[in-house]
């Protein structure tokens, strides 16, 4: 019973989504599918705000975890889908005629985002991972009548399913070699088995098991399907993708890692921050020494995402490559294992959600508007619409980490957990990564504000026109700005969630 | 007044915010809204160094509250004898430079937003007293010179723009990381202390117990760091070979951002290397001071044959800047090399009135290059089939050549003039303590004084032979007249030139307000 309260919004969150479907059917009105799905939203969101505070718990018998942790990328999930659901409202993008299939495999994916989220089993993770990979191609290939889209989603179906099915052949060599079937029970048999008795083979299962989850990072070398599927899908299924499963996937790689393979130790908190639970050694499993991999994996992330963008002229496939960069970024915090590292990426995740949706948004916008969205249509986007060129400025200038603004302090934060393992080389990296990505959002900005329309601007109201988008836009830009400036609670929020790391 | 830091760094925000409400067809007010809202601060300044305290070392006019609790970041204000004078340039020279921009036509609102916000940015950076706020202000001020040069610059601004973001942003990570490494280790050695971004508390610290693991190599903690936050440093001053993104940038530039890249961003680095390098490191320091004057050095020499090697008269004077830049470091590093002493006082005054000098001639040169180009609309000291683009100016405009002149002579050292003050300083302190270098770096002068008269000489001596831009063909043919300056141009050059000559007859008040504050830095050095 305690499980089954725990798991309600889940629940309700998935009759939503039958109900926006089959609802469609007979109610064609667009209104009335947004506003159930919102209404969906809101309530789950709801009852998790009751159910809060409750401490850590396993639901059916280990299946799932319910701790703060869960619960913060829960709460992240449904209001990143909320803002995507109204974003989709105004694009051209989301045909009419389909649109109650759109919101309820939106709404779907909701579900498997939280699940992923919370997973501990080997195998809830293996099903939440399939359900999102599944929805997304779906979503990735619903304009079906335009090639690309077509194209994106067949790309992603590929590599998906060989990324999964590496997985779960990782996950059974786990199985086999520890009897274990929860991260939980994995986090047992390491403090139990003496380090001479752990088999060898687990470190190819956690190669493997990486190779999954670093597939929906989108880390390198598992991000070749990122810039396709971003230019391909529909913007504002791209902007949800660039955010939710990258968040779903990080919360995964997270739990697995930390819960799993971590034992707390004494006496290495020297430069671990005040409020930092302690440092977490990794359990080194064979011969491969897989923090240095996950740190090498966060370099060549940032500097494939990064270099690769620079040559770009679509401003979506720039942005796809930059979320890689982004995912690199992100690694860091694991690489550093503390739970300063894992606070930072949390507090990154949110404030990347706020700059890279935006940023998606106005693209969306110009696509809408002038057909593409290529380099060449955000010329003189200044002059034409102001409010869209600084929201975007704002976006893109976040993206790089400048003060005032909130991408900033997320970088800062991230930095910070690493020199306090002393990282320095790393964080030289990223360093010269963010003058790298500076090149490319500049080019955008440089297009807007610097350089003269090319595209004749069409005459008379256009969708840049649109008052909710211009509010929703704000929304996300204003604390783009804010949490630049004051961003203490978010960071209060963030530590509270911490509180699933093992204790020393 | 208790705020007066606060005040005079945001009240241009007010005037920012204001000028977007300003209805349309009326975008001309914005000028004079920029004028008023940097009017402000310049008065809050003279007020500030009227009731500045000579005789302490002590911060003044401190505003301290918490901002970031639980990383203990502190909104943290100040000023001593380091920074008050590069507030008072920088109030002056942003203020002076709305009339240097009066007739910018293109986006007005957005021109003086983005200088405003600027305005913010390096007061900011003069005042703080936190490393966190004083990275956030460091930063603040790239954007909008970013759209400053970009928007409104000459005929290559994009590049300008972008180079100088990438080379900045480039050492501003740097300096970021090196922050972030002296707040980790400002716990102590156990760990066990809170850490901070107190610049003063810092500065109390000693550094060089602890060693960092780069790339698995041990290195001594203090050096590494200083060398991390000197790059950051090093780009905005520019020491050679960091320097190229700034003949792009100042000569691309409109005239008032010129003025104020030249005049108060370049001061930035160095302020920044006597605050942080110099109060926070100076073991790390002290070690480094041979190759810092052999950097001066270079700057000196380099930048003065660069200057003369130019055939554009806007790059002619910020390659001048590169090579009085290095005046600076060299005064800076041959002070903390003797440490204590009459010699190593001179030089340290010497190089921050410098500073403060430089700021005011090439803020006068760039204003003066300004009226040349409002009048002619090209900037050809020679042009590219070999005649001269100016020539024989005196003979039409005796006034603005009458003003160059000052201009020049400050900027070459002329007795009597400012730059003549700082500069001997510098020599006369660095002279017992690098000798050798000293004289090396003394051939700067002869050679600053070879390309500021020559290219006095083949500008405005001589029969008239000016040649001006037709702005229709785009072709250069022989000018008619060259006009006297207005008297919108007189209240940016009078105020410049009379503080030079003021500086230059009577510079003891100008030294007194750093005197106690130098002497403190130097006592850190015995």
């Amino acid at each position: 019973m305690r499980s089954l309260i725990a798991v309600s919004p889940i629940i309700l969150m998935s009759l939503g989504s039958i109900a926006v479907l089959i609802g469609g059917l007979w109610i064609r009105s667009q209104l009335f599918q947004v506003g159930l799905s919102l209404a969906t939203i809101l309530a789950s969101l709801l009852i998790y705000l009751q159910l809060a505070g409750q401490g850590s718990q396993d639901l059916f018998s280990g299946m799932l975890a319910f701790d703060p942790f869960a619960m913060f990328f829960s709460f992240f999930m449904l209001v990143v889908l909320g803002v995507a659901i109204v974003f989709s409202a105004r694009s051209k993008e989301i045909l009419k005629d389909r649109s109650s299939e759109y919101y309820s495999l939106l709404l779907a994916l909701g579900t498997g985002l939280i699940l992923m989220a919370s997973s501990n089993h080997f195998l809830m993770i293996y099903l939440a991972l399939e359900t999102v990979s599944i929805l997304s191609y779906c979503l990735a290939g619903f304009h079906r009548e335009r090639d690309a889209s077509v194209e994106a989603s067949l790309k992603y179906v590929v590599y998906g399913s060989l990324a999964s099915a590496i997985m779960i052949f990782g996950l059974s060599l786990l199985f086999g070699s520890t009897g274990q079937f929860t991260l939980t029970g994995l986090r047992a048999y390491f403090a139990h088995t003496p380090p001479d008795q752990i088999p060898a083979i687990l470190w190819i299962s956690v190669l493997l098991t990486f190779a999954g989850i670093g597939y929906k990072v989108s880390a390198a070398p598992m991000h070749m399907w990122t810039p396709d599927v971003y230019e391909g899908a529909p913007t504002p299924v791209s902007a949800v993708l660039s955010v939710a499963p990258k968040a779903a996937g990080l919360a995964l790689l997270i739990r697995f890692f930390v819960v799993g393979f971590t034992y707390p130790i004494e006496g290495e908190t020297v430069l671990a921050l005040s409020k930092d639970p302690s440092a977490l050694g990794f359990h080194l499993v064979g011969p491969f020494n897989w923090p240095q991999f996950l740190m090498i994996s966060s370099i060549f992330t940032m500097f494939m995402g990064n270099l690769a963008a620079l040559a770009q002229t679509s401003v979506k496939r720039i942005l796809a490559y930059s979320s890689i960069s982004h995912a690199g970024y992100m690694l860091i915090g694991v690489t550093t294992q503390t739970g300063a590292g894992i606070s930072a990426i949390l507090y990154y995740l949110v404030i990347y959600c706020f700059m890279n949706i935006g940023a998606f948004w106005v693209a969306s916008k110009v696509e809408d508007t002038l057909g593409a969205d290529h380099l060449r249509q955000f010329r003189g986007l200044a002059r034409h619409r102001p409010f869209w060129a600084i929201a975007m400025a704002i976006f893109l200038f976040s993206l790089v980490g400048l003060p005032p603004l909130a991408g900033f302090v997320g970088k800062y934060y991230l930095f910070m957990a690493a020199i306090a393992r002393e990282m320095y080389g790393l964080v030289i990296f990223a360093s010269i990564n963010s003058v790298i990505s500076l090149y490319y959002y500049a080019k955008i900005v440089r297009a807007m504000f610097l350089d003269q329309s090319e595209v004749p601007f069409p005459e008379g109201r256009t969708p840049f026109d649109s008052i909710s988008s211009k509010v929703s836009v704000a929304c996300l830009a204003v604390p783009c700005v804010a949490l630049g400036l004051y961003w203490e609670p978010l960071y209060n929020l963030v530590q509270h969630a911490l509180e699933f790391l093992p204790k020393a | 007044m208790q705020n007066i830091l606060s005040l005079m760094i945001f009240v241009p925000i007010v005037g920012a915010i204001a000028m977007q409400f300003l209805p349309k067809g009326k975008e001309g007010m914005a000028k004079w809204i920029a004028a008023a809202f940097t009017a402000i601060p310049l008065l809050l300044s003279i007020q500030l160094i009227s009731s500045f305290n000579f005789n302490t070392a002590e911060m003044q006019f401190v505003e301290k509250a918490s901002w970031i609790s639980s990383l203990n970041v502190e909104y943290h204000l100040g000023v001593d004898g380091l920074s008050i004078l590069m507030v008072l340039l920088t109030s002056l020279l942003s203020f002076l430079g709305v009339f240097a921009s009066w007739n910018i036509t293109k986006m007005v609102k957005g021109y003086y937003t983005m200088y405003l916000l600027l305005h913010v940015g390096m007061m900011g950076v003069f005042c703080s007293l936190d490393f966190f706020l004083f990275y956030v202000f460091y930063e603040v001020m790239l954007l909008p010179m970013y759209f400053l040069v970009g928007i409104w610059g000459g005929e290559k601004k994009e590049y300008a723009a972008i180079k100088f973001f990438l080379y900045t942003l480039a050492g501003s990570v740097f300096l970021l990381i090196g922050i972030i490494a002296l707040y980790m280790y400002s716990r102590g050695p156990d760990g066990a202390g809170v850490p901070t971004f107190n610049i003063l508390q810092l500065a109390k610290m000693d550094w060089s117990q602890y060693t960092i693991n780069i790339f698995g190599h041990q290195l001594p903690f203090d050096k590494t760091v200083w060398w991390l936050i000197f790059v950051g440093f090093a780009v905005k001053v520019p020491i050679v070979p960091l320097h190229t993104w700034l003949p792009w940038a100042h000569v691309q530039a409109p005239t008032a951002v010129s003025v104020i890249l030249a005049g108060v961003l370049l001061k930035i680095g160095t302020y920044g290397m006597l605050r942080i390098n110099w109060t926070i490191l100076p073991e790390a320091t002290q070690s480094m001071s041979s190759f810092l004057v052999v950097l001066g050095i270079i700057n000196i020499i380099y930048g003065a044959f660069c200057a003369m090697a130019q055939k554009d008269l806007k790059k002619l004077v910020a390659y001048s800047s590169v090579s009085h830049m290095g005046y600076c470091i060299l005064g800076m590093a041959a002070a903390i090399k003797a440490g204590a002493g009459p010699s190593a006082q001179a030089a340290m005054n010497g190089a921050i009135l410098q500073m403060f000098n430089h700021g005011l001639s090439a803020a006068m040169m760039f204003m003066l290059v300004g009226v040349l180009y409002d009048r002619l609309h090209h900037r050809y000291l020679v042009t590219e089939d070999g005649r001269l683009g100016f020539g024989g100016i005196a003979q039409k405009a005796p006034w603005v050549t009458a003003a160059w002149t000052v201009a020049i002579f400050a900027s070459l050292g002329l007795p009597g003039l400012n730059g003549f003050v700082s500069e001997a300083l510098v020599f006369l302190g660095a002279f017992p303590i690098y000798k050798t270098a000293t004289v090396v770096a003394s051939l700067g002068i002869v050679l600053t004084g070879a390309y500021l008269l020559w290219m006095a000489q083949r500008v405005f001596l001589g029969p008239f032979t000016a040649l001006e831009k037709d702005p229709k063909t785009g072709s250069l043919v022989p000018a008619h007249e060259v006009a006297e300056p207005t008297l919108r141009e007189w209240v940016v050059i009078a105020p410049l030139g009379l503080l030079c000559l003021i500086v230059g007859v009577i510079p003891q008040p100008f030294l007194n307000f750093m005197k106690v504050s130098v002497n403190h830095l130097l006592s850190l050095y015995n």
